[in-house]
């Protein structure tokens, strides 16, 4: 696989990316790249995705050995966003393995793939520190710069690893740059690796402002929760509180989009609740679906406890949508200055009459106490898809991040503070 | 075009229901080897996606050095000697014979064509799938199934079907890439 490389090609190595298995995966990412390839030479995708085992060991070797010789002839590109190629290479893997071994195997499963040889492209941008991250460091040629990005919530169990932690060092380290797509996440890793925090810096993922709503909201009827079904993004509390906002206004709906441990529970106190009827389980949908379901809805709620970024709550914005969000982390920062514009923040607490009074409040003061379209122009200009690509490709080709032509200092100064916002 | 979805784990079943259903969706067929027909029951393949067992097409296998003098030479031959209104005869005489002399000498043949799992595997797998299908691309469905196709690639490839881990490389547009 040597092929010469041109000097603006691109290689992306994820191991997440939307799939068959799970159409939502890493859609963040699929992102990243239509945002980013535009600008760029060739780019290709190198999707390690995870094929779990729980067979003995001697079963996951003979399957792995089976691999070995099926990738040669099973192995194959695929067009991907925004003119890209995919690789979807698949890594079987273990449940016991730490992220450590994760990466490490990602890594040499991509080497199988690319059967030894390097990847061509003289810049690799890696998703998530170890297992794109390693991966990425361990398959680039010699010269290539290899720039990572970490996305992850779950951030604190792979520090929590002894092996995972200190090869996550050695990827900061190692990387011509590291980006985090929220200042939580950089804050996390500045603690952990105090000697490389300078090295960290924030760029968001991006998000589309490209598809407006045909019309404006008027009334905050509908509401939507676009997120898994676990604990942690405050499900439980949302439907209560919704189910108090209801007996006070039988028109409310509440549609909840996404899969969980707590999907039939939730079903069941909805019944308990007598919103059953009221309510909607579409289960995990598609991000363009979501997106859809965003137009079509009036009041984005996300009652999550912890949120590095909170994807869905800059996408509802995107999407004409008004947003009742706890201050979870990352939405304080993302929403700075335009909170009020866009909605109502209010504090975590597992108590649902924290929610009904966000959403009295906001409904009291909707819409002449919003300015969606104002806060839908502040976050294009901080999280649209053309400041995001500049962003990165400042680093990626800093002898001419768009393409041949030459920034002012003006330029690049205004693009600094945007990247830094 | 004609997928055959290997999937003997049956792990990775949302990925084989959504791809299977995109071949019939565009025109094509589509059957899903499978190891366990129960295995799908909670998420059954798609209207017009066929699931083939593939232990119960391995348990059907004889080759023809013994289907065709031990089974179907004396039902020929019960047929021809016990024509019309003994036909009722003949076929008590040919279950008796299947009970008392055909079946108990299969079973000690098998022990010698038995003997290689992998060799039934691919007879079974090239006769009554590849070439009754006249498959074109083979889909490695989850990690269960490496085995199993690695050991069927020479046969996929002499029945003139192509390997894949997806159907998206045949697809003009990239439907989960967004293409």
């Amino acid at each position: 696989m040597t092929e010469r490389a041109g000097d603006r090609d691109v290689a992306v190595v994820t191991p997440w990316y939307p799939n068959p298995q799970q159409e939502w995966a890493g859609s963040f990412v699929e992102a990243m790249v239509g945002a980013t390839a535009p600008g760029c030479g060739d780019v290709t995708v190198y999707h390690t995705e995870a094929w779990l085992m729980r067979q003995p060991p001697e079963e996951v070797e003979a399957a792995r050995a089976a691999h070995r010789r099926l990738l040669p002839v099973a192995l194959h590109a695929q067009p991907a966003v925004a003119g890209a190629r995919l690789l979807r290479v698949p890594v079987p893997t273990v449940p016991e393995y730490t992220f450590a071994d994760l990466a490490r195997e990602h890594a040499a499963w991509l080497r199988e793939a690319l059967r030894g040889e390097p990847i061509p492209a003289p810049v690799v941008h890696a998703h998530v520190g170890l297992r794109g991250g390693w991966t990425a460091l361990e398959n680039a040629r010699p010269d290539a710069r290899v720039f990572v990005t970490e996305h992850a919530s779950f951030l604190d169990k792979v520090l929590e690893q002894p092996d995972s932690r200190e090869l996550y060092e050695q990827v900061l380290d190692r990387c011509d740059g590291f980006f985090v797509v929220t200042d939580v996440l950089r804050d996390r890793l500045a603690e952990a690796f105090p000697a490389l925090a300078g090295k960290i810096r924030p760029i968001s993922n991006p998000i589309s402002f490209d598809t407006p709503r045909p019309r404006p909201v008027t009334e905050l009827r509908r509401w939507l929760y676009v997120g898994t079904l676990v604990e942690r993004k405050g499900v439980g509390p949302l439907l209560e509180a919704f189910a108090a906002c209801r007996a006070e206004d039988p028109g409310l709906t509440l549609t909840m989009a996404g899969t969980g441990a707590l999907a039939g529970p939730l079903a069941e106190r909805a019944a308990e609740l007598g919103v059953d009827g009221a309510v909607t389980f579409l289960g995990a949908v598609p991000p363009d679906r979501a997106a859809r379901l965003m137009r079509e809805h009036d009041l984005l709620v996300h009652a999550a406890r912890y949120e590095t970024f909170g994807v869905t709550i800059i996408e509802a914005v995107a999407a004409g949508m008004p947003v009742l969000v706890t201050r979870c982390g990352g939405p304080e920062r993302t929403l700075a200055g335009v909170a009020d514009a866009v909605g109502e923040m209010i504090d975590v607490d597992d108590d649902p009459a924290v929610i009904v009074a966000g959403y009295r409040r906001l409904r009291d003061r909707f819409p002449d106490g919003l300015d969606l379209p104002r806060g839908r122009d502040v976050l294009d200009g901080r999280f649209g898809y053309r400041t995001v690509a500049e962003a990165h490709h400042r680093h990626w080709f800093p002898d001419g991040a768009a393409d041949g032509a030459t920034e002012s200092d003006t330029d690049t100064e205004a693009a600094e503070e945007r990247e830094v916002a | 075009m004609n997928v055959l979805f290997v999937a003997l784990g049956a792990t990775r079943r949302p990925a084989v229901v959504r791809e299977s259903a995109r071949v019939v969706a565009d025109g094509g067929e589509a059957a899903v080897l499978v190891g366990a027909a129960s295995a799908w029951a909670r998420e059954p393949l798609p209207d017009g996606v066929d699931a083939v067992e593939l232990p119960a097409l391995e348990r059907r296998y004889r080759p023809a050095a013994v289907r065709i003098p031990l089974y179907r030479v004396p039902r020929l031959l019960v047929r021809v000697c016990l024509p019309g209104p003994l036909r009722g005869l003949g076929n008590r005489i040919d279950a008796a014979y299947r009970r008392r002399v055909a079946r108990p000498v299969d079973r000690l043949l098998a022990r010698a064509y038995r003997r290689d799992p992998a060799a039934v595997r691919r007879r079974v797998v090239e006769r009554e799938v590849l070439r009754r299908r006249s498959v074109d691309l083979v889909v490695v469905g989850d990690p269960q199934s490496l085995v199993a196709a690695s050991e069927l690639a020479d046969v996929i490839a002499g029945a003139g079907a192509r390997l894949a881990y997806s159907i998206a490389h045949e697809r003009p547009q990239a439907g989960y890439a967004g293409g």
